[in-house]
Formats: structure tokens, sequence, C-alpha cells
């Protein structure tokens, strides 16, 4: 198969990662926004990096356009490296939070922009450009100028021009930010589908939990310019692999503890709670201090020698299969606790007793966050 | 093996990875040399005559002690600060009513009282004065008119005489800036106080005035520096060495029959630059000291009035507006009248243009190829340097920004003795050339330029570039694609005013021209200058014939400029 000159490059290309950022750094001034950024897409997946604001997730999907350039390590595609490669040399395909439709150009001229610069003309160019309005939905808009046409419009329109050039790449900068809620929705949808048809590579940003969760085959969790884990979603929500990522992914209550010989095993001491038995106790060691992160799905109504937590009930909200206690812990602070809905759940101002769910229990180092059970 | 670790890039190094990588550096550096050259140079010549004696040949400050001992020299300051002070304060007088009534209200032909507002900036600035003299001159038609009832009206030769005329030539800045300031104070802000149980009047003076006072800040600059700068009004209406002004005495003083005084000339050419400058500074200290920006909410559109006042007010700003284009009125229906000795009769004739072509030379074409030539390039220069300073910022950007900035301080008359010092002999010969007026014309509007097109790129997303490179069109082509079609229409608007300004400049020309270089505005300023009466108001109409003509023209062809969503004009 790979007897093109190139022939190396395309064979690595289709073992490896399609895209392998290593080791990427980048830095504005004093300021470091990308602090060593490893990570592999593999061929067709849609990578989503998800972070809090000013993590850099925009400035790593510059860097990997071209519009900025990497102080150090290397971005390569098909296993060749593009870091020297001019932006427009690039083939990559982006849609931009601020839709940036060019305004002086209709609907079609505005698809048609990057296939004229790649030589396509004639009927090639009409049909291609058709064929790509069509798959948003908006070949009867073709004629249309921007300014007349509604937001998740023009976004379909950027998506079009960034699908119609066939990009070796596809960026996605918060495409769907300035959308309302309902479009938000309907819109990523349309973008997953056609890009799982196409199968293109993706690389999606987001500071939007729920939408990486939906529309991701994996997720890259990333703060203060690090990734901090990078996994399926699933993988993400229920493994997450430090304190950061926890609570940034779902988030939880946080409890802090000690942990405490107990018995012949290793116990959790919370303030001002009986200890409970530590079932999996690797990495622990007696006298250290640690944050238990709990979801709010994680607990049980839980009496006697099980009760590993107890706080008094201030609000009971119904809300369907569960209901929602918002709890105050005896040692103070307070903590949210889902339970089925049931007859006999606590009502407000009594006293709840709660269990954890086995394997839930999550420990994190006090210092540094990091995950040890 | 160990990996050493990657070099810290130093400036050198990141200087050359510009040059390489963005080609907008070599411009950059381009527009940098040629400022050095035509704009740093000639000051910095002028700055170093300023401080050799002109007696003793010696450094030092002795022109400066001359020029402070002497009553005339002081007397010019005096008469150029008096001048612009009065003449600032009349223009906002009238500008400031009409900007507000603009913004906040409709009445019946509100666009042709516009356009009629406009039109007062269509003419040079001396040749309003030259109208003034026609009408209340030493023989003109209202001051015989009085005479003849017995009245004998004050003179209009002098500093106040030059303020007023000023200021009817120059409230139109003040009325386009403060309209533009007052349409943007969001309708909420004011609505907010006068929820609060307060008076409009009350409102508009506690809330809307400290909104829009950096705008009125800057507009009386933009006046005062019109006024210090000009030449031709002053040397109208001043009679030149009767009423001295800093301008004209700088002029005459190089250009003195009993052999020039350059030293001098230099050192007072220094002095107006102080004036302008120190003015500059305290304009932006006032004006930035309460920058108060509009807070994005919807922006006031103009209110409708009940019938009857708005009538009223049409009138009365229509009558305003009339009387400030009387002098315009006044040149070209003198134009057309039969002239014995001094004196206009009540008699049409086309002698005058038959004389005035008779003379003509090449006056005219002269013109318009000077101010075509210089139109041309402050186009270019303007769109791509307004381009560079607005998306980059490294220091090479703000160099830039600064020294294009210069010429707009810088009176015509200082910059035109200045290249007439500094070019007059090798290695750049251009003293006397058509080329060194199209260019003094050039450097003077080339900030102006500059300033209209950065202000469109920065309301241009800068993602429609990285969307255009991202598609895979390579940067200098897609500056002509997407930059140049959506800065265009700004730019045109932008030109416009400039033709204005270059096809009827006089301050710096009138330096620098020779018999074979002479202009229209040079020819009608020298009719206007005890000439012939008849023969400057052709000329003069000539020359708001040729403007008008020329700003049709560009709304004519601004007229089929596409402005997609970009919310301008
Ligand atoms: N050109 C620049 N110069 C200096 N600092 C910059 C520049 N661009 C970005 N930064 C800084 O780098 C950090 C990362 O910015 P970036 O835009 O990548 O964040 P982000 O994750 O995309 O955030 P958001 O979700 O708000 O879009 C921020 O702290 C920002 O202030
Ligand atoms: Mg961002």
């Amino acid at each position: 198969m790979a007897t093109s000159v190139d022939g190396g490059i395309s064979a690595a290309g289709a073992q490896g990662p399609h895209v392998r950022i290593s080791g990427l750094t980048k830095r504005f001034e004093a300021f470091q926004a990308l602090g060593g950024i490893d990570l592999d897409i593999a061929r067709g997946e849609l990578m989503t990096l998800l972070g809090p604001s000013g993590c850099g997730k925009t400035t790593l999907l510059r860097t990997v356009a071209g519009f900025l350039r990497n102080d150090g390590g290397s971005i390569s595609v098909g296993g060749r490296e593009i870091d020297d490669l001019a932006p427009h040399k690039r083939n990559f395909g982006m849609v931009f939070q601020s839709y940036a439709i060019f305004p002086h150009l209709s609907v079609k001229d505005n698809v048609a922009y990057g296939l004229k610069a790649r030589g396509v003309g004639g009927k090639e160019l009409t049909s291609r450009v058709m064929e790509a309005l069509a798959s948003v939905k908006l070949e009867a808009l073709a004629e249309r100028f921007p300014d007349a046409m509604s937001g998740g419009q023009k976004q379909r329109v950027g998506l079009a021009r960034a699908m119609v050039i066939k990009p070796e790449l596809l960026l996605m900068d918060e495409p769907l930010s300035n959308l309302d809620a309902k479009l938000r929705i309907e819109m990523r949808q349309e973008i997953r589908l056609m890009q799982k048809q196409l199968g293109i590579t993706t690389l999606y940003v987001t500071h939007d939990q729920e939408e990486a969760m939906a529309i991701s085959d994996r997720v890259a969790v990333m703060d203060r310019g690090t990734l901090q884990q990078v996994a399926a979603p699933e993988a993400i929500y229920d493994n997450p692999v430090n304190a950061f990522v926890t609570d940034f992914i779902g988030g939880c209550n946080w409890f802090d503890g000690q942990i405490i010989a107990l018995g012949s095993g290793l116990g959790l001491a919370l303030a001002g709670e009986a200890p409970v038995l530590l079932p999996a106790t690797a990495g622990l060691t007696p006298g250290q201090m640690v944050r238990l992160a709990m979801r709010t799905e994680d607990f049980t109504l839980a009496g006697g020698p099980d009760c590993a937590i107890s706080g008094t009930v201030l609000i009971r909200s119904y809300l369907g299969q569960r209901t929602r206690l918002r709890l105050r812990h005896a040692a103070g602070g307070e903590f949210d606790v889902d339970l089925p809905s049931a007859p006999g759940l606590p009502s407000e101002r009594e006293v709840a007793h709660l269990g954890f769910l086995p394997g839930r229990t999550r420990l994190f180092a006090a210092d540094d966050g990091r995950r040890l059970v | 093996m160990t990996l050493a670790a990657p070099p810290r890039k130093g400036h050198a190094e990141r200087a050359w990875h510009a040059l390489r990588t963005d080609p907008w550096t070599l411009v950059a550096l381009a527009a940098l040399a040629f400022l050095a050259v035509f704009v740093v140079l000639p000051l910095f010549e002028l700055l170093r005559q300023s401080v050799i004696g002109q007696e003793s040949g010696r450094f030092g400050l002795e022109n400066f002690v001359t020029f402070f001992e002497s009553r005339y020299f002081r007397r010019a300051l005096g008469n150029s600060f008096l001048v612009a002070t009065l003449g600032t304060v009349l223009a906002l007088m009238i500008g400031l009513p009409l900007a507000f009534v603009f913004a906040r209200y409709d009445f019946p032909a509100k666009r042709w009282i516009e356009v009629a507002i406009l039109m007062s900036m269509l003419s040079p600035p001396f040749v309003g004065a030259y109208a003034w003299i026609l009408m209340f001159g030493r023989s003109g038609i209202v001051t015989e008119a009085g005479r003849s009832i017995g009245l004998e009206l004050p003179t209009i030769y002098g500093p106040v005489g030059i303020a007023i005329a000023s200021a009817f030539g120059l409230y139109p800045l003040v009325f386009l800036v403060v309209r533009g300031a007052l349409s943007r104070v969001s309708a909420t802000i004011e609505e907010a106080a006068a929820s609060l149980g307060r008076s409009p009047f009350y409102v508009v003076w506690s809330v809307t005035l400290p909104l829009v006072i950096p705008a009125v800040v800057t507009s009386a600059l933009l006046v005062f520096l019109g006024i210090i700068s000009d030449f031709g009004t002053p040397a109208i209406l001043g009679e030149g060495e009767r009423y001295p002004v800093l301008a004209t005495l700088a002029f005459s003083l190089y250009l003195s029959e009993i052999g020039a005084e350059t030293g001098m000339a230099a050192t007072t050419s220094m002095i107006l630059v102080g004036l302008a400058l120190a003015l500059v500074l305290v304009a932006r200290f006032l004006a930035t000291r309460r920058l108060v920006a509009n807070d994005g909410a919807s922006s006031r559109s103009p209110e409708p009035l009940p019938a009857r006042t708005a009538w009223v007010m049409a009138a009365g700003v229509a009558a305003l507006v009339l009387i400030a284009n009387m002098p315009l009125f006044v040149v070209v229906i003198s134009s057309f009248l039969e002239v014995r000795g001094v004196v206009f009769q009540p008699a049409l004739t086309l002698d005058n243009y038959t004389k005035a072509f008779g003379a003509l030379g090449n006056a005219l074409t002269n013109s318009l190829i000077y101010a075509s030539v210089a139109l041309a390039l402050t186009i270019v220069a303007g769109t791509a340097l307004g381009y560079y300073v607005s998306r980059r910022s490294g220091p090479l950007a703000r160099i830039l920004d600064l020294l294009i900035m210069i010429p707009y301080v810088v009176p015509g008359t200082v910059l035109g003795i200045g290249y007439a010092q500094v070019f007059n002999g090798p290695p750049l010969f251009l003293t006397g050339t058509a080329g060194i007026i199209a260019m003094v014309y050039f450097v003077r509007k080339l900030p102006y330029m500059m300033r209209a097109s950065s202000s469109i790129v920065y309301q241009i997303d800068r993602n429609l570039e990285d969307a255009s490179l991202n598609l895979g069109v390579p940067p200098g082509q897609g500056f002509f694609r997407i930059m140049v079609p959506l800065m265009r229409p700004g730019v045109l608007a932008g030109a416009s005013i400039a033709w204005v300004e270059i096809f009827n400049e006089l301050s710096a020309s009138i330096v620098l021209y020779t018999g074979a270089t002479r202009t229209l505005p040079i020819a009608a300023y020298q009719q206007s200058l005890g000439g012939d009466v008849g023969m400057a108001a052709a000329y003069a109409t000539m020359l708001i014939v040729v403007t008008a003509a020329a700003l049709t023209l560009f709304m004519l062809a601004s007229r089929g400029q596409k402005e997609k969503g970009l919310g301008l004009l």
C-alpha cells in the first residue's frame, strides 16, 4: 500500500496515531500558557479539550492550526512534523466561536473560498459547494449574505466551509457557545453525526462538560496549561485521576479526613464521625491526611455500624426518580445527597444516617490532590 | 547523552523570525525609513537651526531669547493663542448645539441641512476668510451698505476677524465628532437618570454631558490645532505683517525680502510646534481622565418632535447653517459679478473667469496631478499602515504609530520650511520639484488616513484572517481578498475627506512652490491677497467646484459598496 515517495510517512501514519502532540509548550511573555502537552489522537477520532476558562484550550488549538508558534515540543500529523508548516499549507478545517463568516461574501462564496484556493473550479466547485451546503441543510440560503442569517445558520456555514475542503483535521473552538441551549444540543448531534460519517479526525474545544461527554470519543481535561486526564467520557466520570478532574467533571462533595489503623486494616476517620473500615487500602499509610470525594448519587441510607456520615436535613427536594437532600454535617459544612425516591426518606430537620456505596469512595492526597484509592 | 536545553530566543533572533515569517515586517521597515527621512529629518533640521544663534552662529538658546525679547514676536505668539482660543470657543458655541439637536431630534430637511453643514468644510479656510472680506472688508458689501445708512461697522481685520472666520470654517468638526459621541451614549443611562426623577435639563447636564466630554475635548483640540496651524486665514485677515501669528511669522521670516532669517524662522516654527504639542498633552489629560464608554446597551436614536416644534427647530438650525455657509455663497456669486476697481457691481459677467483662465497657467492641472498622486499614495500607505499598527503589537508597530502622528500636530508651514531646508541639496534634491509638493501633501494626510483605516480594522473580527489562512489562502492573498474589501467603504470615506484637504492644501505648498509648480489654492491665495478681487473669487469658486465634483464621485463610487454586517456608517 505504501508505495508512494512518502511511503514511510503514510506507513507510520497508518499505524501510529493520526495526530501526535508531544511536549508542546507555549508561553506569552512570562506567562506559561501550555506546559508540556502530550496528546495522541487516533484517525477518525473526536477528541475534546475540556477545561475551565483560561486553561489554554484555545491556545492549544491555535497552535495546532499554526496561528501560534510553539516554543517547544512538536506536533505531527500522519507521522510528519508540521511545526514549520505555514497555517495555510496545513489543510486543517477550523470552525470558530465567532463564526468568522466572511461578511462580504454570500453563503455560497464563503463555502467556495477554500476550494478556489485549491484550484477547484467550474462544475466541480458548484457541485461540491452545494453538496456541503446540503449536508448542513442550507441549500436554500446559498445566495444569502451573512448579515441576514441567524447564529445557528452562520455556524452551519462555518461548518460547511471547513468540511468542504476535506480537511486532514477538523478544529473547532467552542463552536456552539454563542447559540441558545436548545440549538446547542441539536447542533452538537449534527456535528457528531457528520464527523462520524466522514470519519474526520477532530479536535473540539469546549468548557461545557455535558457537551464534551455527549460528543466525544475521548475527552482531554485541561487545567492551567497541562493535561490532567485523557480518557473516554465514562472513564473520566467514573475514574477521575485527581481531585481537579473529579471536581470539574460532575461535581461532588468533599470531606477532609485522616487514615487510621483500624483493627487489622485501615480506616477513614472523618471529623465528627466514627471511623469506617476501608476495603481497599493499597497505597495508604496510617496518619495520612486525605480528602474524600463523594458524588451525590454515591450514598445509601444506613444505620448502625454501616453509618459513615450523618447530617441534619436542611432541604428535601423531590426530583422525580430521585430525591435530593441538602444536609448539614455535624462537623460543619453542607453536602448534597441524591437518594432513590421511596417512602421513609428522612424529612427536613431530621438527622439522616448515610453509608457510602461500595467502590465509590475516592480518596485523594490532601496536599497535591493525587488519586489514592 | 544529555539533551541540551533549547536556547532562549534573543531579541535579534526573534526579530529575524518576525521578518522571515511576516512579510508585513518589510512594509513596516520601509515605512519607518520613509518617515525617518520625510518627517524626522526635516523637523530635526529645524530644531538644530533653532538652537544655533542667528547672529553668533553658536549653539545655545540665543534665538529663543531674541524671540521673547522682541515685542513683535511676542505679539505673534499672543495672537496665535488668542485667535485659537477665541475661535475654538466660537466653534464650540456653534457646533455643540447643532450636534445635540441632530443627535436627539428628528425634524424636516435634516439630511439637507447636514449636507449644508458639511459643505462649509469643502473650501479651504482662506476662501472663507476672503469671503468675510468681501462682506465686511474695507469696501465689503455689508460695510458699504452700513456706511450708506451712516453706520460704521467694526473692522474684520485682526485677531477677532481671524477667529470668526476660522470658527465658521471649523465648527463642522465639532459637530461631527460630538454628534457621533452623543448618539453612542446609551439610552438606558439617560433613562435611568430620568427615572430617578431628574428634569431633562438636569439629566443632560449631569449625565450626558460628562459622557461626551472626551469627544468635546477632542473636537476642541482639532479646532485649536486647525487654527494655529492655518496659514491662509491669518495671512489674509491679518494683512500679513500687521497682525502676525506664529504661522505667518515663520513664513515671512523664512521668505523675508531683506535676507531670509532661517534661524529665527526655525525658532518660530519650534515654538509653534511646542504650542501644538502642549495642547495635545493637555487634551489627552482632560479626555482620558474620564473616559466613559458606552455600556454596550442600545444606543440612542433621535426622537421625532411635535410638528410645530420640529419646524421651528428646522428653521433655527437652517438659519444658523445658512449664516455659516454665507461665505461660500458670497464667493461663488461674486465670481460672476462685474468688478470696478476693488468693488463688485450688481451686474453678471464671465469676465472674471476669462481673466482667471488667462492667468491660470498650470495651476489647475498641477493641483489635480499632485493631489491625485498624493491621494493614491495616501490610500495605499494609509490602508497598509493602518492595518499594520492595529494588527501587530510589537515595538515596530508602536514606533510607527507614534511617528506617523507627528505630521498631524506639526503645522503645514513648519513642515514646508523643514522640507525646503533639508531637500535643497544632495543627496535628495527636491526643492522646486513637483515631487516635493506631492510628498508634503502625502505626508500631511497620512496620519488621518491611517487612523481612518485602523479604526475600521479594529472593527473587523480577527478570526476572519485566520479563517482565510486556515482555508489555504496565503497571507498576502488573504489580505486582498478579505481585508481590502472589508476596509474599502471606510477607506473611501476617509479618502474623500483627505481629498478635500489635499486638494485645498496651502500652508506647506506656499513655502515650497515655484512658478512652474504653482497650484490652484496658491493662485487663489495670491489673488485674494491684494490682487484682483474678481479673479480671486473665480479661483476660489473653481476650488469649490472641483472639490465638490470629486466628493460626488467618491460618493457614487462608495454607493456600490456592500457593507455586510460590519456596522460601519
Ligand atoms: N496573545 C496572548 N498574550 C498573552 N496572554 C495570552 C494570549 N492569549 C492567551 N493568553 C493567556 O493564556 C491563557 C490561556 O488562554 P486561552 O485563550 O487558551 O484560554 P481558553 O482555555 O481558551 O479559555 P476560554 O474558555 O475562556 O476561551 C489565558 O490566561 C490568557 O490570558
Ligand atoms: Mg478559548
